[in-house]
């Protein structure tokens, strides 16, 4: 490299994590201005549910009968519903809002002029997808410990359980985003991969109640994991340490091949 | 003095079957402004995107500011200012955030950050609208914003993808005062545009290209010296006429609805013509233009 001209400015030595930490500065500050709106819907959204499906459907269910193997069924469905919340926020991050980022507004595009590589900008737009999901989770267990649902600190753990969630969902699903120009598939992307994953995750009955085919591909999903990790964690039921480090590993797993394929559409995307 | 900000030799990029920049070879020099003039889908585009190190080269030889565009892809950005064709401005953030947020990203401190994008509202002529949203801004004003921003880094070569396209005349020409103005600081500058006054205007030097090669380079004064003659004189017949400028031994290109003469004399050959029984029923003569140059070495026209 040749040398630099005079400047007035003084650009910092570059560092590896430097641009990654600029970007996520950026999305704070854009945060800003939604930041309120995030929480107000964050925090109604929980209590409908709760309400409505924990304490209203729940009426009808006998925990103990029906061997979900807790005191009521909202202590059931509640740290499960908090997993399938992440999902839900980490697709729809991932979807239109991405697709805005990276091809309509082209924020994206602009921020690939500057040092940071395409690697670091879909690290950290899966990062910050992880951090939105983080807030709605840590929502949600404030929300749920108002309903008396936590029975140990090991609570306070769960929202980053969610945020691993969100970050598998949320590479996958921008990586998809980044591979294709035709936003139709979206919308298909929620009705047949989204919600048969919410009905199907296990956060509303133990997923040993389906057959045994339908059992096998929701163990597959990401979300299972999730809901297991955040029910063991909320309500210390079923999940012992090993079993958590292989929810952990196969969580890990998903984010590294989203992480792997998205970088990759990503760079594509931004150098046609 | 540096060395040559881009150095290319039969630099092409294919996407699939389709040969976008076929095989071409250009240097530019420190503190140059350079030109591509071409038709859209010449490859202008595509060039810029490779020399910009987001677009990875088929094949050939790429150095931009004295790296690799694969290999120092970060280290190059982080001395280029890049002004695409489309704005991409941040909605979210006022005009100020947005100069600033881009500024943090080539490691400027937060406070410098801020003087700097003062300083550059100023020169975008933007003061006033330091604290808007940038949903409220015209296309022009968007456009200056977008230059301004570029200059964030203080770049060594700025790149400006179609710069003025889709503007209306004045904002155009206070684009172009602006852009001089940097031309005057010595900064390297390296444009696309089909619109051959806007090369005229701010090209030191130019390349035309024309389906993914360069099909002429020169300065405008060159280009046409050497293309076409110093007018050209425009007539106009009635379809039934029958002149045949060949054996009046004059160099001309029909056009569907006019005849280009190519002469050095405009007003004396329309004379001749008239003397000669050949009235044309409207005339034009005009200094000859890198349009001319254009049509003349690919028999169409820029702007279809």
């Amino acid at each position: 490299m040749t040398t630099a001209t005079e400047r007035s400015i003084t650009l910092e030595r570059p560092r590896p994590l430097g641009p990654l930490i600029h970007f996520l500065e950026h999305q704070f500050l854009r945060f800003r201005t939604t930041f309120r709106g995030t929480v107000v819907s964050g925090t109604v959204g929980p209590l409908l549910y709760l309400l409505g499906i924990g304490v209203g459907l729940g009426s009808q269910i006998d925990a103990q009968d029906s061997g979900l193997g807790t005191a009521d069924y909202l202590q059931f469905v509640g740290p499960g519903l908090m997993a399938a919340a992440a999902m839900q926020t980490a697709a729809s991050e991932s979807l239109w809002q991405t697709a805005g980022l990276l091809r309509w507004e082209g924020t994206y595009v602009s921020v690939s002029n500057t040092p940071l590589s395409t690697g670091q900008l879909f690290f950290g737009h899966v990062l910050w997808i992880g951090f939105r999901v983080f807030v709605g989770s840590a929502i949600y267990l404030a929300v749920l410990a108002g309903f008396g649902v936590p029975t140990s600190l090991l609570a306070l753990l769960s929202p980053f359980a969610a945020l691993l969630t969100g970050m598998a969902f949320g590479s996958l699903i921008s990586a998809w985003t980044g591979y294709t120009t035709k936003d139709q598939s979206y919308a298909v992307i929620l009705r047949l991969g989204i919600i048969p994953m919410y009905l199907f995750s296990g956060a509303f009955y133990p997923i040993s109640q389906l057959p045994a085919a339908l059992e096998f591909l929701a163990r597959l999903t990401p979300v299972w994991h999730g809901v297991r990790l955040c029910r063991g964690l909320i309500i210390q039921q079923d999940l012992n340490p090993s079993q958590a480090l292989v929810h952990l590993a196969v969580l890990a797993a998903y984010i590294c091949l989203g992480l792997f394929l998205g970088s990759r559409f990503f760079r594509k995307t931004l150098g046609s | 003095m540096a060395s040559k900000p881009v150095i290319a030799k039969d630099l092409s990029k294919a996407f699939g079957d389709f040969v976008a920049v076929d095989g071409i070879s250009f240097e530019i020099e420190p503190g140059e402004s350079f030109a591509m003039l071409g038709p859209n889908g010449a490859g202008k585009s595509s060039t810029m995107r490779m020399v910009s190190t987001v677009s990875p080269r088929t094949s050939g030889e790429l150095q931009v500011l004295g790296g690799d565009p694969l290999a120092d892809g970060s280290a190059i950005r982080s001395r280029l200012g890049v002004v695409a064709q489309e704005d991409n401005l941040d909605a979210a953030l006022t005009l100020r955030e947005n100069l600033m947020v881009y500024a943090r990203y080539f490691g400027i401190g937060w406070k410098q950050a801020g003087r700097k994008a003062d300083e550059l509202l100023e020169f975008a002529r933007l003061a006033d609208r330091a604290k808007a949203p940038v949903m409220s801004l015209s296309g022009g004003m968007k456009r200056r914003l977008t230059i301004a921003r570029a200059l964030v880094n203080e770049p060594d070569m700025v790149l400006l993808d179609e710069p003025t396209t889709g503007l209306d005349p004045q904002a155009r020409h206070l684009l172009w005062e602006r852009l001089y103005q940097l031309k005057e600081r010595g900064v390297t500058l390296l444009l696309t545009t089909h619109y051959m006054d806007e090369a005229e205007q701010l090209a030191d030097r130019l390349v035309i290209m024309d389906q993914g090669q360069i099909v002429a380079e020169g300065s405008p004064a060159s280009l046409i010296a050497q293309h076409v003659t110093r007018e050209v004189l425009e007539v106009r017949y009635p379809a039934d006429s029958t002149v045949d400028f060949q054996t009046l031994g004059l160099r001309n290109e029909p056009l569907a609805d006019r005849t280009l003469v190519y002469t050095d004399d405009g007003e004396g050959t329309l004379a001749k013509l008239i003397t000669d029984g050949h009235t044309p029923t409207s005339s034009l003569v005009r200094r000859a233009s890198l349009e001319d140059v254009f049509l003349a070495l690919t028999g169409r026209t820029l702007v279809e």
